[in-house]
């Protein structure tokens, strides 16, 4: 906070008079900025709307596109499947929001706190976001192999037999096995955001509290949380948006299966164009998923409005 | 900003004029010698390292002529990469393809070369295997030069069969009690594993080919017939059956391929039906189950259509870019490349060559040599389903046969869906 402090000062006393001479030049900023808008425009903009256009085209890829209006958008909202896919999606959103994001609040709090080895845990906890999605799903598929998996062994192993399960091959509790390790994943990023977020409140505020005879909970909940919810906010915009669109942990422990238990937009998707050949469909998923998360993070923005406006 | 605006165009402008004239440079550089770019997905084995050794010797017979490979990754190649490249024509000069459905969009894009010309001059056809070009034709014109053909077998660990005394199932009543005994010791009694479709469809496949016989199923695979008969009713109705005695093992819909694979190799399941590329593995030293390995026809069934017939043919195949500059020399070096790679392999024992070999068969590998001659006597082949089958029609299929091994479906419907599917399919690519 100070450091951050200091380099606003210095800016304002003009101590580095051609850097804001430089902000000042509109003409500067905009000849900066225009390779990457060009980049972001290129990769990231004009893929969607070109997106948008095949949704109204009949196309398999390779042959000439045909016009096909709205057909595709009729073939693909009466498809039960992608109703059911696009249901999953939204309860592993929920399950982040209610479930991962407490979680992680809850760590950020205690190493906030001050433990003992607050930077071990900090980087234990962070591990899982930096191994790649192919090794978590690899590891999570051999702790849920019915033979050899160490979930059944210990069940075993404690006289819980009963319990044990086909995992990943259930579709009464495939989802849940998916959810648990794409929480998993993510619990230490969010954590370390909200981490820093809760370090960067100066220790007067806390100070005065804790004097004013506030305890922990009290501080934790009236005023380190309230303070970062900003940082919330978009915690909660990365985990409602991460989960409408996953894919990679879903595609490598099921693929969907079984019997389309853990079905996903995006692995439709997937399949609808790359292995139907279908392009125009699976165009229009890709459409129905950029709007979902457009149209929520517009709902979280607005809910979370009061809380910035403070 | 209009300043801005202005210097911009001048750099885009720039980057393109520097593009252009790097690419006309390189492009003279090359005057006489040629290149062949060539894509293949046959990995770093046995196939990969056949085509990695073969590359330099025809490079030092032709000075002039220099390769450029690619090779990918066969999954991601097979069902992204070739489609993407194809779409618009940026696909190698030389690229590996499979046959019948597949490469049917390829055709109708005008993406391939047709090749009856140049089997003529090179009298190709009298060194090819009778009937290895029958899914690489095309509206009565050649578009593939091919490599293997497969044939699907019943793959029997002969130590579990010993074990437990139980009788090599000719028939399938045979099979029923094989899977009987071996259940009743603990034991999973066959191979597969359903999360990817296509391991599990290969039964139901083969089971609808001896139900039906190989003629009618390639028949009402491309639409000249119906799939929903009696007889792919029935084919259906046996995986259930099998399933219903505890054939599988009970996480079937979760297991991959590899892994159920993998438990076989260990020693763990009596009985794999498989394709002839198995027969490299299961002979290998690092699975238990070397040496100990009896192959035979998958069982009869009675009454059925096509009780000598099998499960397989020839798929794979090099395939010529329409759009190639030099097409005489890449067509050269694909047909040499296949001759070469494809009597190699069957040495080996990666698959059956599908042209005419001249390999000392003492040294082919005793499985494979076994599956050949079984196969020998075939009376007709019909491809797995998923190479036939266009669009989405694959995945329904694929669905479809994990839905019978899920109790979500009936044989009934199993065969009526089937048929909507492929109809729906065939339908969108005309």
């Amino acid at each position: 906070m100070r450091e951050c402090a200091f380099t606003l000062d210095t800016l304002r006393n003009g101590v580095i008079p051609h850097m804001q001479k430089a902000l000042r030049d509109k003409k500067a900023i905009c000849i900066f900025i225009l390779p990457a808008l060009i980049w972001f425009v290129i990769i990231a903009v004009l893929p969607i709307f070109q997106s948008l256009g095949y949704t109204f085209v009949r196309w398999n890829g390779i042959t000439k596109p045909e016009f096909a209006g709205i057909s595709n958008y009729i073939e693909v909202f009466q498809k039960s499947i992608f109703w059911k896919a696009a249901v999953n999606s939204l309860l592993v959103a929920l399950a982040s929001v209610f479930i991962q994001l407490p979680i992680s609040m809850l760590l950020a709090l205690i190493l906030n706190y001050g433990v003992k080895g607050e930077t071990i845990y900090r980087t234990i906890l962070f591990i899982p976001v930096v191994i790649s999605s192919t090794i978590i799903a690899q590891l999570w598929m051999k702790i849920y192999h019915p033979n050899y998996g160490i979930l059944n062994t210990l069940l075993k192993a404690v006289g819980l037999d009963s319990w044990q399960q086909q995992w990943l091959s259930n579709y009464k509790i495939a989802l849940v096995a998916v959810l648990i390790p794409m929480i998993w994943q993510y619990i230490g990023y969010h954590m370390l955001l909200f981490y820093s977020a809760a370090k960067s409140i100066s220790s007067e505020i806390t100070d005065a509290a804790r004097i004013d005879g506030a305890n922990r909970w009290q501080i934790a909940f009236k005023i380190i949380i309230p303070l970062i919810a900003p940082m919330i906010e978009t915690s909660v915009i990365f985990a409602v948006i991460g989960s409408l669109k996953s894919f990679d942990v879903v595609y490598m422990l099921t693929g969907g299966g079984p019997l389309d238990a853990t079905q996903m937009p995006t692995l439709l998707m997937y399949t609808e164009a790359f292995s139907a050949s279908k392009y125009g469909t699976a165009s229009v998923m890709a459409i129905f998923v950029v709007l979902e998360c457009l149209v929520f993070t517009l709902l979280i923005q607005k809910s979370f409005k009061r809380y910035r406006r403070e | 900003m209009k300043k801005a605006k202005r210097l911009a165009a001048i750099m885009f402008a720039a980057t393109m004029a520097l593009g252009t004239t790097a690419f006309n440079v390189h492009a003279e550089e090359s005057g006489e010698p040629i290149t062949i770019t060539f894509w293949h997905s046959l990995g770093a084995e046995t196939s990969g390292e056949v085509i990695n050794e073969f590359i330099p010797m025809y490079e030092a017979e032709h000075p002039n002529i220099k390769i450029d490979m690619q090779s990918f990754q066969s999954d991601d190649y097979q069902t992204r990469q070739l489609k993407v490249a194809v779409s618009d024509g940026s696909q190698a000069d030389v690229f590996h393809s499979y046959a019948a459905g597949y490469s049917q969009p390829f055709v109708d894009a005008g993406a391939c070369l047709p090749l009856d010309d140049y089997f003529d001059a090179d009298k190709t056809w009298d060194r090819l295997q009778d009937g290895v070009l029958e899914y690489m034709t095309y509206d009565g014109t050649v578009y593939g030069i091919p490599l293997t053909r497969w044939a699907g077998v019943l793959f029997c660990n002969t130590d579990l069969f010993e074990q437990y005394q139980v009788e090599y199932p000719e028939t399938w009543d045979q099979l029923l009690e094989a899977v009987k005994v071996f259940r009743e010791n603990g034991i999973v009694p066959m191979c597969v594993g359903a999360k990817e479709g296509w391991h599990a469809c290969m039964y139901q496949n083969a089971f609808a080919m001896r139900t039906a016989g190989a003629e009618y199923c390639n028949k009402a695979l491309v639409g000249e017939e119906t799939l929903n008969t009696p007889e792919i009713v029935q084919s259906a109705q046996m995986m259930i059956d099998l399933k219903d005695a505890g054939a599988f093992d009970e996480g079937v819909l979760g297991l991959s391929s590899d892994e159920a694979n993998m438990e076989f190799m260990m020693g763990n399941i009596p009985m794999y039906f498989s394709g002839s590329w198995s027969a490299a593995q299961v002979v290998s030293e690092d699975n238990q189950v070397a040496g100990k390995i009896k192959v035979m026809p998958l069982p009869t069934v009675e009454g059925g259509k096509g009780n000598t017939d099998f499960l397989g043919g020839a798929t794979a195949c090099y395939m010529i870019n329409s759009k190639c500059e030099h097409p005489d020399e890449a067509v050269a070096f694909a047909t040499a490349l296949a001759e070469y790679q494809a009597d190699k392999c069957y040495l080996l024992g990666d698959d059956i060559t599908c042209w005419k070999y001249d390999v000392d068969e003492s040294e082919v590998n005793p499985v494979l040599m076994e599956i050949n001659k079984l196969s020998e006597n075939s009376t007709g082949y019909v491809l797995a389903w998923d190479t036939f089958l266009v669009g989405s029609a694959i995945d329904k299929h694929y669905t479809l046969v994990q839905e019978l091994l899920g109790g979500a479906c009936t044989a009934e419907e199993f065969a009526e869906k089937t048929q909507a599917a492929n109809v729906e399919a065939l339908n969108l690519e005309k």
